[in-house]
């Protein structure tokens, strides 16, 4: 039945609904018009009517469905022993983590061990989720492909959700490659097999995209199994698109994963682009050459480094420790690792025939060729006999982009992110709530320093302060395995301090405590937390570290509560609070000359204020003595380097030196999400467009809630051919819609718009942007839009509005050169450009990737300035 | 307001936008939130005391989602969420136990065994109802609506015109006609299956 069908029928009925009995039959008669198959469909459905009585009158038992919800959700793992779901009758338990448990268990019909998994109850209650994870499950069930952990079966018992799988027994590769790197032939056959299994998924549209050693199973009989469809997705029609757009997501907010498997990310992965089968024949590559090497290929000190090195380094010589290695398996991993997708073997079929030419080329030494997929027997008895068999179950398939967040993690150990809440003023107490701010910003400043662990930035958890905390809510949102949240109050000449780490897995609490501290020590507070939650979560710190922890706080208590109020005011946004926070950070300073964290403050502090309340040419010289003070007092404070670095590259024009600060930010705290956002800036002025990009996203990571990590920015401000604006509006856009009360993205998005011609939705845009914050910079943006639409006369009359805007504001030079650059009035736009070079204004780093002066750039004096600055590109 | 609130509201006005993610991630937070309430009732009355599931859906709502920001759209589209998980539950529940009761193993859904409910002559065969109203939602999504707020979520007519900003008399007149044809459906009287699908 089509609806508009239906729809007739459902007139005719009310029609008839409404007449008497009686009269039915001669109105339907009349009505239908002689077609008798719609009289019959609406006197059955009269008929039905008259006849169904109570028929749903009544709600099943109207508790019924409320009952049922009370008795779901969290389950004790130990009653869930015995247990049977199904004909499955669980045995024991072989693993938990965020995705669920897993289950040795019985198949009681067929009398066969097996594995089953059991979803957590909040995807069980997911019914879209739900129904993809059920379709791809069955998309690979169907493949049953011996390199394939096989998929029995899949239910759903009063709320609990399974999938039934075959119950491995053997190791990881990951296991196997931890001991020694592989004989080549060894490493050949496994490749094969997975290559083998490879082509069968992709053939059906479905593409791994996680293809790493963990995801590789070595069973004791000699078989090798892909495991884990984890972000796996069906590729068909219109579902693209979507994939798209949910794999960004994975991208920018997906913490864990990105980090864990960034060694095997494709080049387009790290790009956030849509990853097909040659992206999973590229990290089969990788691992090919991990086998023979013991080294992940692309593995560098930082995440952006590995990414970077991803995008733009070729792989270096392979040291074999084999002789009689073929010359042509250096050949054969070189085309898979291929930075373009298109030059890389395009299935995993065409890879296999190259292995398989491999092995035959030098078969006449070999005795026996195992077929691929089965290694040969000889082989698995040369393995260890001491390795340990490890029976390990294993989850299908959660393509469950979003919640597929939480990896594995059964024991606190494990947890390798986290956010800390912004600490609760219990008692409203105005004298310490800037206690609460400094308190929080120390914790989570302190536990950055912990090497592997995600520590959310400041600025994304001060979003939830003052709202009533629900841990697991936030550490879903956030996509932290845990979440510590703590209090503090006043009790006399005491601080009482009460904090708990909680398990966002399963809402255990990791570890509680509280502290009574003196008023007077309050600087100890930050240390004595974080060495508590180190060795709860059995995070080793160097002593070196400790050092560094213990010194980041001042032994001064005056000091350090003067560092604390001074920094909660640089972060406001007014000039005033921003004057006001550095000159208590300046007393910090006067109580204790030795507190380099007050010194980094400062710096932070005038760096925040310049550009916008005050000249560069002022604050940025400031900024840099405060830095350089703060780094002879503790050299390894990475916010100093930071600093340093953003004044080398905005102020000085420094890019080499520049560029060793950030990175030496970023390696002594990888962490630090505002160094990452500033070197993505440095980047993006240096036409370095994918870097950027990469540091962008890793600064998203840290700050998901932040808006001014976009890489919206060097989409935008990037060299022509790498300017993708309909990427950039997107971005944008979606910004705006979670905040759309971001200033600086309505602004860019006018630009951004302005490039696409669009010049009345773009003039909109700035106006919003201009109505949220009253900056001349948006008023310069109109004026720029006017002159390149054509509106000279309006654009002349905006151009008055920004020099009237000089009388009470700090208006950019710059400004002046966007404007008089959209009127074409090339020689103005260069003597102001000129000037903003010579005032140091830091927007000045972006000339020679900012659309805006494209039509300048043919000009001597244009040419002239970007030599001055010698980007160098 | 909490922060699931600003996020909930947030997300349903994404969805109201044409954003299936949104769903997505509405799902769960619906889900837990009923479940959280579910869980407190059941804990503190043992007994006597029954929670009904209309009033637990209305009190998820009340929790949830943020007044400051409601237009009756965002309304609409929680209660269609709760009651779609409410469906889910039941019809899962029935289905776990006809597997339970075929030993297990058969997919297939023999329509008229599931029974839910007390009574024997409102006894519903909750399987084929929900197959066929999955074939209703194919040509008339309100009725299948309205049909899901009422029976699975438990609204009376009143709120359920309330949820969906309808009149009070156009969900009583939807809801027979709907009733007639899950009715006509269910007892395979006279049904013109010909032109199904």
């Amino acid at each position: 039945m089509n609806p508009s069908r239906w729809q007739k029928i459902d007139r005719l009925l009310d029609a008839a609904m409404d007449r008497p009995p009686s009269e039915r039959a001669a109105f339907l008669l009349e009505a239908c018009e002689g077609d008798n198959d719609l009289r019959h469909e609406v006197e059955s459905l009269l008929d039905a009517h008259d006849r169904s009585g109570t028929f749903i009158e009544q709600s099943p038992s109207s508790s019924m469905a409320a009952e049922l919800l009370g008795e779901s959700g969290e389950r004790d793992p130990q009653r869930m022993i015995g247990r049977t779901l199904g004909h499955y009758q669980l045995r024991s338990m072989l693993g938990a983590g965020g995705m669920g448990e897993v289950y040795a268990a019985k198949d009681l019909n067929l009398g066969r061990e097996v594995a089953v998994k059991v979803l957590p109850p909040h995807l069980a209650a997911h019914p879209e989720a739900l129904s993809r994870f059920r379709r791809e499950a069955m998309a690979v069930a169907a493949l049953s492909h011996p390199n394939i952990l096989a998929i029995h079966d899949f239910g759903t018992e009063t709320g609990v959700t399974y999938a039934v799988m075959e119950l491995l027994k053997g190791e990881t590769l990951r296991d196997r490659i931890i001991r020694s790197p592989l004989p080549w032939r060894e490493a050949v056959d496994i490749c094969l097999a997975i290559a083998d299994g490879l082509s069968s998924t992709h053939a059906k549209g479905i593409i791994h995209r996680d293809i790493k050693p963990e995801n590789i199973f070595l069973t004791e009989s000699g078989g090798v199994k892909i495991l884990d469809f984890g972000i796996a997705r069906v590729v068909s029609g219109d579902s693209y698109q979507r994939e798209t757009l949910l794999n960004d997501q994975i991208q920018t907010t997906r913490p864990g994963t990105l980090m864990g498997t960034i060694g095997y990310m494709s080049p387009e992965q790290v790009r956030g682009e849509i990853a097909d089968a040659p992206s999973d024949i590229f990290s089969l590559g990788c691992m090919l050459a991990e086998m023979l090497t013991g080294k992940k290929p692309f593995l560098r000190s930082t995440a952006a480094e590995t990414m970077a090195a991803i995008l733009r380094d070729e792989l270096p010589e392979l040291s074999l420790t084999e002789k009689a290695a073929p010359a042509d398996l250096d050949r054969v991993i070189r085309k898979c690792l291929r930075k373009n997708p298109a030059e890389r073997y395009q299935s995993a079929e065409d890879l296999a025939i190259d292995l398989k030419d491999l092995i035959s080329n030098t078969a006449t030494i070999m005795h026996q060729l195992p077929q691929p997929g089965q290694r040969a027997e000889a082989r698995i008895s040369s393995r260890k006999p001491a390795w340990i068999v490890a029976i390990i179950a294993l989850v299908v398939a959660l393509s469950l982009a979003g919640l597929a967040a939480w990896r594995y993690f059964s024991t606190p150990a494990d947890i390798t992110s986290i956010a800390v809440m912004p600490f609760v003023n219990a008692d409203a107490d105005p004298e310490i709530e800037y206690l609460c701010d400094g308190v929080t910003e120390q914790v989570i400043g302190a536990l950055s320093q912990v090497p592997k662990m995600r520590v959310l930035a400041k600025s994304t958890v001060a979003r939830y302060k003052d709202k009533p905390l629900d841990p697991l809510t936030i550490g879903r949102e956030l996509r932290v395995m845990a979440v510590l949240m703590g209090n503090l109050r006043r009790a006399g000449n005491d601080m009482a301090v009460s904090a708990e780490l909680v398990n966002v897995a399963d809402g255990s609490l990791l570890w509680k405590d509280q502290y009574l501290i003196p008023l007077t020590d309050v600087a100890s507070t930050q240390s004595v937390i974080i060495r508590a939650i180190s060795s709860r979560l059995g995070l080793t710190s160097t002593s070196d570290q400790q050092q560094r922890l213990d010194r980041n706080s001042s032994r001064n208590s005056e000091s350090y509560q003067l560092y604390l109020k001074g920094v909660y005011f640089i972060q406001q946004e007014s000039e005033e609070d921003g004057m006001k926070g550095v000159k208590l950070l300046e007393d910090a300073i006067r109580q204790d000359p030795t507190n380099a964290m007050a010194y980094a403050g400062l710096a932070q502090g005038y760096f925040n204020l310049s550009n916008v309340y005050m000249p560069p040419a002022v604050a940025m010289p400031k900024a840099r003595a405060a830095a350089g003070k703060a780094l002879e007092l503790d050299s390894t404070l990475a916010d100093a380097h930071a600093i340093l670095a953003v004044v080398k590259s905005h102020y000085d024009y420094d890019w080499i030196a520049a560029e060793t600060s950030y990175r030496r930010a970023l390696e002594l705290n990888p962490n630090n999400a505002f160094a990452h956002n500033m070197y993505g800036y440095f980047l993006t002025a240096m036409g370095r467009t994918e870097e950027a990009i990469v540091e962008y996203r890793i600064s998203a990571e840290l700050d998901p809630l932040s808006p001014s990590t976009t890489v919206a920015w060097p989409y935008y401000f990037a060299p022509s051919p790498k300017r993708r604006f309909d990427k950039a509006a997107h971005e944008l856009r979606q910004l705006i819609r979670y905040n759309p009360d971001f200033p600086a993205a309505h602004g860019l998005l006018g630009l951004v718009l302005a490039e696409q011609k669009n010049y009345d939705e773009s003039v909109k845009e700035l106006r919003m942007a201009l109505k949220i914050a009253d900056s001349p910079w948006f008023l310069a943006g109109i004026g720029y839009v006017q002159g390149r639409s054509g509106k000279p006369d309006d654009a002349d009359q905006t151009l008055t509005a920004l020099k009237l805007r000089e009388k009470d504001d700090h208006v950019q030079t710059l400004s002046f050169a966007y404007l008089y650059a959209g009127l074409d009035d090339s020689a103005q736009a260069i003597d102001w450009l000129e000037k903003a070079f010579e005032s140091h204004e830091e927007e000045v780093i972006l000339i020679n990737v900012d659309p805006k002066f494209d039509r300048l750039r043919g000009d001597p004096r244009f040419q002239a300035l970007v030599q001055k600055m010698r980007f160098g590109f | 307001m909490t922060s699931s609130a600003a996020n909930v509201t947030r997300l349903l006005l994404d969805w109201r936008n044409g954003d299936q993610h949104a769903l997505d991630a509405l799902m769960p937070l619906v889900y837990d939130e009923l479940r959280t309430i579910a869980k407190r009732y059941m804990s503190r009355e043992r007994s006597g005391h029954t929670l009904q599931t209309g009033a637990l859906i209305n009190e998820a709502y009340l929790r949830l989602v943020d007044k400051q920001d409601v237009v009756w759209q965002n309304r609409t589209h929680f209660f269609a969420i709760a009651a779609r998980i409410m469906r889910n539950l039941l019809v899962d529940h029935a289905r776990a136990k006809q597997m339970a009761k075929r030993g297990g193993g058969a997919l297939q859904v023999s329509l008229n065994e599931a029974l839910v409910g007390g009574d024997p002559e409102v006894t519903v065969d909750l399987l084929a109802l929900d197959q066929a109203l999955s074939r209703l939602s194919e040509v008339d999504e309100r009725k299948c609506r309205i049909i899901e707020l009422r029976f699975f979520g438990g609204l009376s007519a009143e709120e359920t015109a309330e949820a969906l900003g309808l009149s009070e008399i156009t969900i009583k007149r939807e809801w027979l006609k709907a009733r007639a044809w899950l009715f006509r459906e269910l007892s395979g009287a006279e049904a013109v299956h010909g032109e199904e699908e």
